[in-house]
């Protein structure tokens, strides 16, 4: 088993070294003026130059890679164009209100999906199986930033229950802190609800079908232990994978909840970015997305040995 | 292994049996979902047809009005007609997600062939659609419209190199174990060559979940359109699209809803009838569900 | 043979099926799967259903456990009477209470029957969970007990083991502990040996019979296999189509079939005397394999590399119109030989003699115009012919490989159907048309439409019925007589090969332990294993298909 977790953990460098070389690559493979690209149209050649000295344009690709590479291990993600601050700084000082709701959102998206699902596998063809896959394939259908001015409206301006918009950190109020993540967690765990509980499904139906089951069955034993100590344990393989491939979404999500329910979080950090033209920031962003991605799923790969005593080689 | 017997019970004989005369049973979900669809897309494919004012024409004089005889679903913070710029709209926001679906999906069957075909090949080329899923869909599309600048060619682009790996996967994974099937190995035996292999006996085996993958694809882009736009990192603001409708709703949400409202409805409705034919098919080419079914 | 021969006309009725009917619901059409079934199992009684795939017997064992599959079989009529009770009345919780109290079921298929994901002791105690209110150290020394009955060894670690660790035999005996643990009135046991080696299925027979036996347990025993029949049954029902066509004892049946479709079933199982052997030619020999080996490497990160020898210095070779069997068990790299041969996969080491070239090392392009001369037959009939072409294209795939024209190729194939005894008009049709036996000869057809001189047929007639097997070992038979090829037959079937082979092989651990004419093997063996093996073959001294004891000689 340490032999698997061992080899889990070194095959994360390969995949996070072709990340960091694709992101390098990315601005410098552009064709035209890198420099141009970033600095807009209309600017000078004094600024395109300070482009190209922060960037490290002018030296040959294969110097500007060992440099890049180099910054990396020393936690540097290079330095904002507009407020030339290092990017590093900046992300530390947004980025715990995203990991405060983006916990919050996983909790809660678990723990509403897979029972969802369990029970529409055990309903098969029922209106119970119905309403949740009409649910689920609503929740791909709609996008998020509409999700969440719908419940924007219902709930904090037709029924004034919410607030509109805005954070507070948990650390000062704690209360103001959950009335103003409830409406951004439930935005963000619409379609995580929906993937989740549409893979628990069709993974419960899978297993429903297996001999073991049967053999459940025929010993008698109940049928609510049927479905969740033999079937649920032998179903969670991929429903903790489409959890750990899910995750993906949630950043896409968090970005842009973060902007319709004005959260100074790293997603505000992107859009601001985007909008600024600000491409160190957006480079940073997606070296720190992949590399938690590339983290979680991990974790949820170590977390198959402990449902699964066959992946022990 | 040695071939250690496997004779078919009579369970699965009967089953089989069963199964055949009652294959498949379209529901009235589909059948709603296939009209809505053609609904939609002969609607803004004939837009410039009947679309009662020019969408791009700005009236100051007329901005965010409500529904009226002249505009019928009001008008926008220039005072362009919401209805025109809507059902136009909808052509660029087509256009990406068919586009997006048709080349993502050929450059994955490629790949994913040379992939599940030739292991030498396999080794690197996972590795590197691994890091490229690694990378949140968004951001990378973000990152390639803000470097290849807001033409349609370069959203459709930025949308379909994180959907590629996807269906590399598929593809390779479908690869994988039709070649292991005893009638792609008594064509070997048989002195096929390789390229017949490769394009007569697996090829076909990919065809049926690639052209669901592309469905949903499909639908995914039109979402992700929307998603770029409503971040300012889309289609250029000029051209109307149901994303860039709903961004420039954005500031007037409180006052006026419908900017949002009208652009996400046809934009949710055309994805949900996608998705929705999407899973018919699936159903309806899955092998295993077809069993379970019996 | 010693048939079990015993009386049970006093004992107490433990099940009675009266009149059962099931069909299909749910399809556009309902189609009867039994129709009005009788049968008697009395205590202690080994009660036989036979018969071929599709007769509806794992349907009726499914009917009696009320596990038949919801929405697709539904029991349209009868009772089905354990102890006097009708089990069709009872309510789902009430069905459950029966279930492994009173009557216990074992499945087909020891690697898939068990949760994966549980250690097998807690598998066995949650029977006791669910049906007793019993302490935990009671319950830990019941399960050890029972699993000391059916005699796996060392208990106390199986216990904790997951299924995964342990052999196919030892699952099994798992099934049947924890079938039996609550002592039930009736076991079934729907084809409990047929995923199991020979040795290992004449183990656990003896086990059910030896079990049944301490505490009087009704059996009613599901099987295709006629030779399981004779070594175990009391009493024997035949069914076809979902109806029984006959009921006997062991004996009675055996000897004096009454109806005709017995007597077919019973004709069509193939004798263990062997062939005599036909003269070998003196001119070289189609197939020579000289030291053949192929070791898979298993490489670890941090454990040293470990090789597993699939198949180790096979030596043997088939003159033109022989026919030579290698015969094993599972894991003695017979199918390892057949595909080394075939170059599926690359020998490590050895010579592989078609004709007068060596083929082992060959590249790719360098063995392409060798393939014509071997062909393969595989075992599963459904997945031999690619579903999606017609089976003319799949007849004339390696004809057009070889440079004929597609008209003339196409006209051979026609020629090749009536060869192998279908029409010629089949060959526009598509595989899923055919039934198993159908495509089996299909895929001959393809094999033998190259013209080659050697085919290896690889559990070819494995996943068919008894009948059809016969046809189609007659087959390879005429095919054999009328073009002169060489055949290298692989089976687990000690039967099969004493019909269809000249010379036996038998294989173990990937190595040949014995080598002769199937009459010397068959009828002599030198060597322990093989007197193992045929010692283990159920049924081995009755001649089924002339109702009467072997002759011995």
């Amino acid at each position: 088993m340490l032999g698997y977790i061992i080899r889990r953990i070194l095959a994360v460098i390969p995949v996070m070294a072709i990340v960091a070389i694709f992101v390098f690559l990315l601005l410098r493979l552009t064709p035209g003026d890198p420099a141009a690209i970033i600095a807009g149209d209309s600017a000078t050649p004094a600024q395109l130059d300070r482009i190209r000295e922060s960037l490290g344009l002018s030296e040959p690709l294969h110097v500007q890679l060992v440099t890049w590479i180099g910054q990396l291990f020393r936690g540097d993600l290079g330095t904002s164009i507009i407020s030339n601050q290092p990017v590093t700084r900046l992300i530390g000082q947004r980025i715990w209100p995203t990991l405060q709701i983006g916990t919050l959102t996983i909790i809660l998206s678990v723990l509403i999906a897979v029972p969802l699902g369990v029970l529409a596998a055990w309903r098969h063809r029922t209106w119970v199986d119905y309403a949740v896959m009409t649910f689920s394939v609503l929740g791909f259908s709609i996008p998020v930033f509409v999700i969440g001015y719908i419940f924007i409206k219902i709930f904090a301006i037709d029924l004034r229950w919410l607030p509109v918009q805005g954070y507070s950190a948990p650390s000062e109020n704690l209360q103001a802190f959950f009335l103003r993540a409830i409406l951004p967690c439930l935005t963000l765990a619409t379609i995580y609800v929906a993937l989740i509980a549409r893979m628990t499904r069709a993974s419960m139906l899978e297993v429903l079908g297996e001999d073991y089951v049967r053999t459940a069955r025929a010993k008698g034993v109940k049928e609510r232990i049927v479905l969740f100590r033999h079937a649920l344990r032998n179903a969670a393989v991929p429903i903790m994978t489409i959890i750990g491939t899910g995750f993906a979404l949630l950043i896409s999500g968090v970005v842009v909840t973060e902007s319709v329910f004005n959260i100074p979080g790293i997603g505000r950090l992107t859009v601001d970015a985007i909008l600024a033209r600000d491409y160190p920031v957006i480079q940073a962003m997606i070296l720190l997305t992949s590399a938690i991605y590339v983290f979680v799923n991990l974790l949820i790969d170590i977390s198959y040995t402990f449902f699964d005593p066959r992946i022990r080689y | 292994m040695a071939g250690q017997p496997q004779p078919t019970s009579a369970m699965q004989v009967v089953l089989g049996a069963i199964q055949l005369p009652a294959s498949f049973r379209l529901g009235v979900g589909p059948i709603i979902a296939a009209v809505v669809l053609v609904l939609i897309v002969l609607a803004t494919a004939t837009a410039y047809l009947y679309v009662p004012h020019d969408p791009m024409n700005m009236n100051a004089l007329q901005r965010l009005k409500g529904p009226s005889e002249t505009f019928w679903l009001g008008t926008d913070p220039y005072g362009r007609d919401l209805f025109s710029r809507v059902m136009i709209g909808g052509q660029v926001s087509l256009l990406i997600g068919i586009g997006a679906a048709i080349v993502s999906v050929f450059i994955g069957l490629v790949i994913g062939l040379v992939s599940g075909f030739f292991r030498t090949a396999d080794a690197i080329i996972m590795r590197i659609m691994d890091a490229l899923m690694a990378i949140p869909s968004i951001l990378l599309a973000i990152a390639l419209v803000a470097l290849n600048g807001p033409s349609i060619w370069s959203v459709i682009f930025a949308i379909t190199i994180p959907e590629i790996p996807r269906v590399v996967r598929l593809v390779r994974s479908v690869v994988l174990s039709a070649r292991e099937e005893p009638y792609v190995e008594a064509a070997i035996a048989l002195g096929s060559s390789m390229s017949k292999i490769l394009w007569q006996h697996l090829m076909p085996n990919t065809l049926a979940p690639i052209i669901v993958q592309g469905t949903y694809i499909c639908a995914s882009a039109i979402l992700t359109e929307a998603i770029l736009s409503f971040l300012g990192a889309g289609v250029s603001t000029e051209i109307p699209t149901w994303g860039n409708i709903m961004a420039e709703g954005r500031m007037f949400f409180q006052i006026k809803p419908e900017l949002i409202f009208w652009p996400g409805l046809m934009l949710s409705l055309c994805i949900l009838s996608i998705n929705l034919l999407g899973d018919t098919a699936r159903d309806m080419l899955d092998p295993r569900l077809k069993k379970r079914e019996a | 043979m010693i048939f079990r021969n015993r009386d049970f006309s006093d004992r107490p009725i433990a099940l009675e099926i009266k009149g059962l009917s099931v069909t299909t619901v749910g399809g556009r059409t309902e189609t009867q799967i039994l129709s009005s079934i009788d049968v008697t199992i009395r205590d202690g009684e080994t009660v036989c259903l036979v018969g071929e795939s599709g007769s509806g017997k794992s349907v009726t064992s499914l009917a009696v456990m009320g596990l038949l599959p919801k929405g697709s079989l539904a029991v349209t009529g009868g009772r089905i009477e354990l102890e006097g009770q009708n089990l069709l009345d009872l309510d789902a919780g009430a069905m459950r209470e029966m279930r492994a109290r009173r009557i216990s079921m074992i499945f087909q298929e020891p690697m898939t029957a068990l949760n994966p994901v549980m250690t097998v002791g807690a598998q066995i105690e949650e029977v006791l969970d669910s049906h007793t209110r019993l302490g935990a150290g009671e319950k830990r020394r019941r399960v050890i007990d029972i699993m000391e009955q059916v005699h796996l060894p060392d208990v106390e670690r199986i216990y904790g083991s997951y299924p995964h660790q342990l052999s196919g035999g030892q699952r099994q005996r798992i099934m049947i502990a924890m079938a039996l643990i609550l002592e039930p009135k009736l076991l079934i046991a729907d084809e409990p040996t047929t995923a199991l080696d020979v040795t290992t299925q004449n183990q656990v027979l003896k086990l059910i019979a030896e079990l049944q036996e301490r505490h009087g347990t009704a059996v009613l025993f599901i099987t295709h296999d006629m030779g399981v029949v004779a070594e175990i049954a009391d009493t024997v029902y035949v069914m076809r189509h979902g109806e029984i066509v006959e009921h006997a004892p062991v004996e009675t049946l055996l000897r004096s079939p009454r109806e005709v479709y017995t007597r077919e079933l019973l004709a069509a199982v193939p004798s263990l005397i062997p062939r005599a052997a036909r003269a070998a030619h003196d001119d070289a020999p189609a197939l020579d394999v000289k030291g053949l080996t192929k070791i898979y490497d298993t490489r670890g990160v941090f454990k040293k590399g470990r090789q597993t020898r699939a198949a180790e210095n096979v030596d043997f070779a088939i003159g033109r119109g022989r026919t030579l069997g290698i015969v094993g068990e599972s894991g003695s790299g017979k199918s390892t030989v057949a595909r080394c041969i075939m170059r599926l996969i690359d020998p490590t080491d050895g010579e592989i003699r078609v004709g007068q070239a060596d083929i082992a090392k060959l590249g790719r392009a360098a063995l392409q115009p060798h393939r014509k001369h071997i062909q393969i037959v595989f075992q599963d009939p459904f997945r031999s012919l690619n579903p999606r072409w017609t089976i003319g294209d799949s007849l004339i795939e390696g004809l057009l490989n070889f440079g004929q024209s597609r008209d003339e190729a196409l006209k051979h194939a026609g020629e090749l159907m009536e060869l192998v005894g279908l029409p010629r008009d089949a060959l526009k049709r598509y595989p899923h048309q055919f039934s198993g036996g159908q495509r089996q000869r299909i895929a001959i057809a393809r094999a033998i439409a190259m013209r080659p001189d050697i085919l290896v047929a690889d559990e070819a007639v494995s996943a068919l019925d008894v009948s059809v097997q016969a046809q189609v070992l007659k087959l390879l038979d005429d095919l054999q007589e009328k073009l002169g090829i060489a055949i290298l037959f692989i089976t687990h079937d000690l039967r099969v090969a004493a019909q269809i082979c000249d010379e036996v092989v038998v294989m173990q651990h990937g190595r040949i332990v014995e080598h002769d004419t199937a009459e010397n093997v068959l009828g002599r063996p030198a060597h322990d294993y093989t007197r193992a093996l045929i010692e283990a073959a159920p049924g081995r001294s009755w001649d089924f298909a002339n109702f009467r004891e072997l002759a011995t000689n």
